[in-house]
């Protein structure tokens, strides 16, 4: 009977690390997906520099859909000096690599910037990284979908 | 009451002592703060420095891999999750390994232009454009890619686990 007991809590403390990993892991991607749609897509449809300013990292490099790249002041002046935003995501998938994520997904981005028009259909691929506690996003390229 | 005051003089002395060698300590801990930060500021960029050179070699030794066909040192290379965007489409280490294996040696040429590591303590992104030349019956084209590459650091080293380019428009 003991012997019993002792085995499933055994079994039980066993299994609780992994169900807690599982569980942080969860977290974490609903997490990025949650700032890929709000710091991300949220922020340039509503022109939010501040909410773009806190989730892209000072040294944030991006390789646009027309193979331009571009640093975070040229993302923020881009995003400022657009007239008209829609953006859209689906498909998003989350990797973890530790304190390393990379989140896929396909975009639709239509718009106006200096009266001309945005039209753009694409594959992305952005890497965020965890510091002190805070996602931020590191890198970020776009291909068109062939 | 002499003695009394004689006493508490004493631990007054004791406590000045005390704060005395409390604060010669911190003076002696502070200098050596002060002459270790730019050893640990020196240290911390040796240590990207090395990162930053690991992965330009290996950023090397993937073309090589690539127009030689070399599947083993791809394997090594390449992440078992990692997430590689080729002509829009998503594709995994086993769809771009056999790709490769099944590729003609050096039909496509491909010509790297200067990258820029950036260390992110262990994560590292590249950024650069290459030339891409490939022959089709007598014919050949050429474009020019930009793109991402993200690796990590792991047990055993730097390994890609995101890359995608996109063709720059001229």
């Amino acid at each position: 009977m003991w012997r019993r007991f002792l085995l499933t809590m055994l079994l039980a403390v066993l299994a609780s690390p992994g169900t807690g990993q599982d569980s942080d892991r969860r977290d974490i991607e609903s997490k990025l997906v949650a700032l890929e749609k709000v710091g991300k897509l949220q922020a340039i449809q509503l022109k939010d520099l501040k909410m773009l300013n806190e989730v892209l990292d000072e040294n944030f490099v991006l390789v646009d859909q027309d193979g331009l790249l571009l640093n975070k002041a040229q993302i923020l002046a881009y995003v400022q000096r657009a007239t008209s935003m829609q953006y859209f995501a689906s498909e998003m998938t989350v990797r973890l690599h530790g304190s390393t994520a990379i989140v896929t997904g396909v975009y639709r981005l239509n718009g106006m910037l200096a009266g001309r028009r945005i039209e753009q259909h694409g594959r992305f691929i952005d890497t965020w990284i965890e510091r002190e506690g805070k996602w931020l996003a590191i890198a970020s390229v776009s291909t068109p979908l062939t | 009451m002499v003695g009394h005051r004689q006493c508490i003089d004493t631990a007054d002395m004791r406590h000045n002592g005390s704060i005395n060698r409390r604060n010669i300590m911190k003076g002696i801990c502070s200098i050596i703060l002060l002459g270790c930060s730019p050893i640990l500021l020196l240290r911390a960029e040796q240590t990207d420095a090395a990162a930053s050179g690991a992965i330009r070699a290996l950023e090397r030794e993937w073309v090589d891999a690539q127009s030689h066909n070399d599947n083993r040192a791809l394997n090594l290379i390449l992440d078992n999750s990692v997430v590689y965007v080729e002509y829009g489409r998503l594709v995994t280490k086993a769809d771009y390994l056999l790709r490769i294996k099944h590729q003609e040696p050096s039909t496509d040429e491909i010509v790297m232009e200067p990258i820029t590591v950036r260390v992110f303590g262990s994560t590292a992104i590249v950024t650069g454009s290459y030339r891409e030349t490939q022959r089709k019956a007598g014919a050949h084209t050429v474009t020019r890619w930009r793109f991402v590459d993200t690796w990590a650091y792991k047990k055993y080293g730097w390994v890609l686990i995101a890359a995608g380019s996109t063709p720059v428009r001229d």
